[in-house]
């Protein structure tokens, strides 16, 4: 059940409070007036019979007779609010009398009147009339005294009385005065009254209507329109003023909190779609990653099956042919021991390239003489170069030592020079050149100082689309796959000890001319490189 | 006149291998090194039989196999596939393509020989 509203409440109050007061001061007032005509009416009708009484004694008490008397009551009885008149004589009897009504009677006994001449009493006739009555004796004629001396003089002064005269006053008719004043007062209190509600009403209006906007600017809130606001009543200098100003305040507040809340939100929500982004790039890239490794994996195995094929084959050959010519006996049997070769140095190739790529390997790093290597590498290749009638040159311009692992700048040297004289025909030649630089290389340029070794052959050279993937594990052009005596893996393991020493490793080719193959080396360790050398060692020795 | 078996391998030790074995058995043989000159061969000289490698610079074995089997002048010639590639979905991949025998490397010259028999004689 929904209760009443508080301006209906405050209004029913008040509308209590102001009924009962205005009902207590009005029955007051109207008791007062009553009172008040009543002594007003009981002056007047006294004085006009005193008046009446004296003006009359004389022709009362002296001529008697029922004309005059007649005359004389009924002039007292034209006077102002009289209803009727008796006049009787000292023995009670009736002399004249005027409007008398039927069966006239005391109601209630009689009071005394302003002196002891008079009293009052009320009467009702047959018809249930009331009437008020004044009784006044009348004095004999001639005596002229007052009825106060009269006691003084006792017996003998006693004054005689004539007779007294009762005077009617309509109790109804003065009534209706009253009660047409007591309307009066009713009607103007009941309009104060209603005029008091009705302003009450719109000062309880005035004080309620913010708090009731404040109750829907709530719930407004409670919705989510947090901008809601109370647009009256916050200039009140009152409680409902404070407290509009403080929901104000308030909401204010939360507005602001929720705007706070929502661009952390956002900024949650977008690192979150960052952090998404950056997984599903790594989760990509680790894919791409299995991916390549299922690829070498099965590379690996078909670069293993290849030399396998022939070993299997040559072998099974031999075993079921026995009457072969001794000539194409040894041939096979070379093949099987140059293919085992092949396998074997495909294998260690693996392992140290693995080694190299998961950071497993361990490295001699230590300041070295890079013309001692060249000339050894070229040392050791020049019997094939000759063998072959290859031309090999080395030219050095450059004396300092680099700081490297010198077993794999040797390796890769080796390398390099080998690819060199396996490419080159008959009567080819090959330069390796040691020289001073001041790039890293034409991939990342970084300025320094550098050693950079070049080995240029005259062989069939490398074609434009070539020239990144030869660094690549496994390829191999054509013609090297058809010398069939590579693992594959020479340029790729060269290319990963180049990089660990912060080196770079690029080739100019032009084909039918020849190939230009390029690596840096640094001259100085890296930052913080030499403090690692000790235990670098020890590593590599354990 | 005896029959003719081309052997298509870019390994030239195999190639030599399996010409070896064939030419045992009393075929003629035929040699390519890779793809374009086998089919170049193929239709020159129309062999009975072909040895042929899948890994192959240019013109891979499966393409080979698909050229000459959806051919009329040549789709009667016999293929023996001889690979590296041993996963199931290769041998799939080949017979796909219209190999008649899939053999994997290392392989057995016994084998060989006895295929070359069972499709020849």
């Amino acid at each position: 059940m929904k209760s009443l509203g508080i301006t209906a409440k405050l209004v029913l109050h008040s509308a209590w409070i102001l009924t009962g007061l205005g009902a207590t001061v009005t029955l007051y007032s109207v008791s007062q007036l009553w009172g008040s005509l009543y002594r007003e009416m009981v002056r007047r009708v006294e004085a006009q019979t005193l008046n009446w009484i004296e003006a009359n004694t004389l022709q009362i008490s002296l001529s008697g007779d029922s004309q005059t008397l007649d005359r004389l009551v009924g002039e007292l009885k034209r006077r102002e609010g009289i209803a009727y008149v008796v006049l009787l004589d000292a023995e009670g009897r009736q002399q004249a009398a005027i409007a008398v009504r039927q069966g006239l009677a005391e109601e209630q006994r009689a009071t005394e009147g302003s002196d002891n001449r008079m009293r009052w009493r009320e009467m009702k006739d047959a018809d249930g009339l009331r009437y008020f009555e004044l009784a006044v004796s009348i004095l004999a004629s001639g005596t002229g005294m007052s009825p106060d001396l009269g006691t003084l003089f006792g017996a003998a002064a006693k004054t005689p009385t004539w007779g007294e005269v009762r005077v009617g006053v309509d109790r109804l008719e003065f009534e209706r005065g009253v009660s047409a004043l007591v309307r009066k007062n009713v009607a103007l209190a009941a309009v104060l009254i209603f005029l008091a509600i009705g302003l009450s009403f719109v000062f309880a209006k005035r004080m309620v209507t913010p708090i009731t906007l404040m109750g829907r600017a709530a719930n407004q809130i409670a919705a989510g329109n947090l901008s809601e606001r109370v647009q009256r009543g916050d200039h009140l200098k009152d409680e409902v003023g404070d407290l509009v100003r403080n929901f104000n305040r308030m909401a204010l507040r939360l507005e602001e909190n929720r705007e706070e809340m929502n661009l952390l939100y956002s900024g949650l929500e977008e690192k979150v779609r960052e952090r998404t982004k950056e997984l599903e790039q790594a989760n990509r890239k680790l894919k791409e990653l299995d991916q390549l490794k299922s690829d070498f994996l099965s590379t690996v195995s078909h670069e293993l099956r290849t030399p396998l094929t022939s070993i299997k084959a040559y072998a099974e050959i031999l075993l079921d042919s026995p009457h072969l010519e001794p000539g194409t006996e040894s041939h096979f049997l070379g093949i099987i021991d140059k293919e085992t070769d092949r396998m074997s140095r495909l294998i260690s190739d693996l392992l140290n390239l693995a080694k190299i790529e998961s950071g497993t390997a361990s490295w001699m790093m230590n300041h070295f003489d890079l013309r001692e290597i060249v000339r050894t590498s070229a040392a050791v290749l020049a019997p094939s170069a000759a063998e072959k009638g290859i031309e090999l040159k080395v030219d050095i311009s450059e004396p300092r030592p680099v700081w490297a692992d010198a077993d794999r700048v040797q390796e890769v040297i080796t390398n390099l020079i080998g690819n060199g004289v396996k490419f080159c025909s008959h009567g080819g030649r090959i330069e390796v050149k040691l020289e001073r630089a001041t790039t890293s290389g034409p991939h990342s340029g970084l300025a320094g100082d550098y050693v950079r070794v070049a080995v240029t052959d005259n062989g069939p050279g490398i074609q434009p689309d070539e020239r990144e993937r030869v660094f690549e594990k496994f390829y191999q052009s054509a013609k090297n796959r058809s010398a069939g005596s590579g693992s594959g893996l020479g340029l790729a393991i060269s290319k990963e000890i180049v990089l660990h020493h912060k080196g770079e490793i690029w080739l100019d080719s032009k084909p039918g001319v020849g190939s230009s193959f390029y690596f840096t080396l640094p001259l100085q360790p890296p930052q913080g490189a030499v403090q690692t050398r000790a235990s670098e060692s020890a590593g590599r020795e354990a | 006149m005896p029959k003719k078996v081309l052997v298509c391998d870019d390994e030239l030790y195999i190639l030599e291998a399996v010409g070896h074995v064939v030419r045992e058995e009393g075929y003629g043989v035929l040699t390519a090194e890779n793809g374009e000159d086998a089919l170049r061969l193929v239709r020159a000289e129309l062999p009975d039989l072909i040895v042929l490698d899948v890994s192959m610079p240019q013109k891979d074995g499966n393409a080979v196999c698909r050229e000459l089997k959806s051919d009329p002048a040549t789709r009667e010639i016999h293929i023996i596939v001889l690979t590296a590639k041993g996963q199931e979905r290769d041998m799939a991949e080949s017979y796909k393509c219209g190999a008649d025998e899939y053999m994997t490397k290392p392989f057995s010259p016994r084998a060989l020989r006895k295929r070359l028999h069972e499709l020849l004689d």
